[in-house]
């Protein structure tokens, strides 16, 4: 079975900003009939200095928020392991960012191939567009309908 | 995997390779790229489980990533608060404790955070991330701003041989100079970055002038779409060949990045002797220059009054000076590290002591201070806008105002810096959140006269309340046109500490803006590139060169044949000498051998026919 790790972490940073920063990630899977099931984690750990790259992959790109960064502020953070069912077509992560106080949430796309998990679409924070603009975006992207993108997106 | 003998042997034929088109040099780059990447555990360590501890007296400021002066290995540093400045310390389990001046000053260290802001990062990075900062260069997906400047390296060569620098191709054994065809790759591969691509360029060497063609990069640059072009140079040729001025300028160079140390002999034994000429030739082509000093400390930092006064004097043709305290380089014991290193707030302090406080710490901001202005452009005109949001402690910057009896006026005098700039920011949020824009571009039409105190401004701006009708142009009609009147008489004034292995912090190179693009079409921060050259610069020049001797065969050319052989007597013969440092310095006293002397101790031989 196919595994895939999410962080959810909390960060306080004053140098060489001020930023007050909570990431709850939920992942979520379409199955190949359309089917949007919310999945649990198996099993979770701390995170460690040799989960740089990792978190770096996860959230850099996309809030701007680096390793190094957690390196300068005070921070706490789980790494989550979760197992994609097989009849996964897609993996929805979405991302409830709490950032100085302000909420928002960004979503990337995996799409299940056979040998690989490739990623379709991600959202970037200082780019984010009106969510409706979104939507549309994943549709095409993604080729998915857009009634399931609400759904998973909403719920 | 690569072993590290494969990367060091690892070279292409670059004769070969001088032939292709455009498509084939993309090819063999994105090959390329990947195998030059630096490897963990072949060419560096991770020991960041380490944390390094505080002693008695040091009071925290925050942890940071770096690296291992001596074998690069990751390691966590901590910095801290001691004796009012500020302090890095790492250790590498291999080579033990490291302890650096980071800042002189917590004070201002303290005032510039203040200024922090961070930009939107890189939407498609040229290199996947596969390694930790900064051994994943570059840009990767991590890297926090886009380029402000593309420094584009087109020789090695030089036509001097200044003893502190191994760069020159024939100490490094082999000759770096991208073709054409090459050039327009590497200028194509920082241009597609987004959101902002780059459109600032310097040209860089070695020393560029060298290079015959060096005219026909910059129209190469021009057509790519880069509307800023500088030319980083020593200057020499330019002292003795006036028309390579006038044709770097109808070619559209913006403006000289010309080395500076000082304003005698003792201090700048480069091109002290050459500068007067270099300025007359570009006062006749209509070409600025910036004049940059390396500040050592105990060797010119005594001089940074006279070098702005000379900037100053000379400000009809000198439009910045724009100072680089010293990266030391190389295995330096910490005492005598201590001897030479000089960091911003010490240099600002000294301005201040050497200008009798008509140039203070309180007029100088840290380069990210500016963010606020593009963002409120950014919200108002929904276009994106080049952001400077390198980190706090990198750089800072003033803006000087000359008026006619010579009087100086920083900006900060007349602007009240600090409340506009939160007053941009507080716009550019609240267009955000959905607030109509001509709502808000009327509070700016009327508040805008509040950040001016008139009654300070240097005269021609408080004249028909000039210095408001350009700050109405600039941001309620984004209008630049008449920013050409508004820099008449100015100097701007800069600093940029680049980094070095001592005093290295992640948290400055995820933010820098100043990235170079290297041939394999990775476009690398400054100080990755120059800081870390065995992995970045070094590295991929060498696999893209030619050698020596392919080089001499190539161009029927001698390498040392090119160095430069000063005339001491006749340029300081010249009335462009005399004239040029002329209530600066008392060139009558210096005796002749002592011109000679510095040069010679330079590296730079004399001749007298
Ligand atoms: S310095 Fe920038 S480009 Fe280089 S590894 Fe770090 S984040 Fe990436
Ligand atoms: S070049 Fe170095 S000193 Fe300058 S902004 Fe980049 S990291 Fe900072």
């Amino acid at each position: 079975m196919v595994e895939i790790e999410a962080i959810d972490f909390n960060l306080r940073l004053y140098d060489p900003r001020v930023l007050k920063m909570k990431v709850i990630t939920n992942v979520k899977i379409v199955d190949v009939n359309g089917n949007i099931v919310s999945l649990e984690p198996v099993s979770e750990r701390e995170i460690e200095d040799m989960d740089d790259v990792i978190f770096d992959k996860e959230f850099s790109n996309t809030l701007l928020i680096t390793f190094a960064d957690l390196v300068h502020g005070e921070f706490e953070g789980v790494v989550k392991l979760y197992q994609i069912p097989e009849n996964a077509q897609y993996i929805f992560k979405i991302y409830s960012v709490e950032s100085n106080g302000k909420n928002v949430e960004l979503i990337k796309i995996c799409e299940m191939k056979k040998n690989s998990i490739v990623i379709k679409y991600y959202e970037r924070l200082p780019e984010l567009k009106e969510k409706d603009e979104r939507i549309q975006e994943i549709c095409s992207v993604a080729k998915l309908r857009e009634e399931i993108v609400y759904k998973v997106v909403k719920n | 995997m690569v072993s590290q003998e494969e990367i060091t042997e690892f070279r292409i034929d670059y004769r070969e390779l001088a032939k292709a088109s455009l498509e084939e040099i993309e090819k063999v780059a994105e090959k390329v790229r990947y195998k030059l990447i630096p490897k963990v555990n072949i060419d560096y360590k991770i020991y960041t489980k380490y944390t390094p501890e505080l002693k008695d007296g040091e009071e925290l400021i925050t942890y940071t990533l770096s690296a291992c002066p001596y074998c690069l290995s990751l390691l966590k540093a901590v910095i801290f608060k001691r004796d009012g400045k500020v302090w890095i310390r790492k250790k590498c389990p291999e080579h033990g404790e490291f302890e650096e001046l980071y800042w002189g000053d917590y004070e201002l260290y303290s005032r510039f955070r203040k200024w922090q802001y961070d930009g939107k990062g890189i939407a498609n990075p040229h290199i996947d991330l596969i390694a930790p900062c900064p051994y994943n260069c570059g840009l990767c997906p991590r890297h926090k701003s886009h380029p402000a400047l593309i420094n584009l390296v087109v020789t090695n060569r030089c036509d001097l041989s200044c003893w502190y620098c191994f760069f020159f191709a024939s100490k490094a054994g082999y000759v770096y100079e991208p073709t054409l065809n090459h050039i327009r790759y590497m200028l194509r591969q920082a241009r597609k970055l987004r959101p902002y691509p780059a459109i600032a360029l310097q040209i860089t060497g070695g020393e560029p002038t060298l290079r015959d063609d060096l005219v026909d990069i910059i129209h190469i640059a021009k057509e790519e779409g880069y509307t800023h072009i500088q030319v980083n140079t020593t200057g020499i040729k330019l002292a003795f060949e006036p028309e390579l001025a006038r044709m770097l300028r109808e070619a559209g160079t913006n403006v000289l990045y010309m080395s500076f140390d000082g304003v005698t002999p003792y201090t700048n034994p480069k091109n002290h002797w050459e500068i007067p000429y270099v300025l007359n030739n570009l006062r006749k082509a209509g070409l600025g220059v910036v004049l940059v000093p390396t500040l050592i400390k105990g060797y010119n930092d005594h001089e940074l009054g006279d070098m702005i006064r000379f900037g100053l004097k000379h400000i009809d043709i000198v439009r910045g000076v724009n100072i680089q305290p010293v990266s030391l380089t190389g295995r330096m014991p910490k005492k005598e590290r201590m001897k030479y290193r000089i960091t911003i707030p010490d240099a600002i302090k000294e301005i201040e002591k050497q200008t009798d406080g008509k140039i203070s710490r309180d007029d100088w901001y840290p380069v990210p201070t500016v963010a606020p202005i593009s963002h409120f452009i950014e919200a108002i005109t929904g276009r994106p806008q080049i952001e400077l949001t390198t980190h706090f402690a990198c750089g800072a910057a003033t803006y000087i105002f000359k008026e006619d009896d010579g009087e100086l006026i920083p900006i900060t005098r007349f602007v009240n810096v600090k409340e506009f700039m939160k007053f941009l920011e507080e716009k550019a949020q609240e267009i955000q959140r959905g607030k109509t824009k001509y709502f808000v571009l009327f509070e700016a039409l009327r508040k805008i006269p509040k950040f001016v105190d008139l009654s300070k401004a240097p005269k021609r701006l408080r004249k028909g309340k000039k210095i408001i009708k350009f700050l109405y142009n600039i941001f309620i009609r984004h209008s630049y046109d008449a920013l050409g009147e508004f820099h008449y008489n100015t100097l701007f004034l800069g600093m940029m500490h680049f980094q070095d292995l001592f005093n290295h912090d992640v948290a400055r190179v995820q933010r820098c803006d100043i990235h170079y693009v290297m041939p394999d079409g990775r476009e690398v921060p400054f100080c990755s590139f120059n800081v870390i050259p065995e992995f970045y610069r070094d590295r991929v020049q060498r696999v893209f060169s030619y050698t020596l001797k392919e080089w001499e065969e190539m161009t029927g050319k001698k390498l040392l044949d090119l160095k430069y052989k000063r005339n001491i007597k006749k340029l300081i013969e010249g009335e462009a000498y005399r004239y040029h440092y002329e209530g600066i310095i008392d060139v009558s006293k210096i005796p002749y051998e002592d011109h000679v002397l510095a040069s010679k101790k330079f590296g730079i031989p004399v001749i007298e026919e």
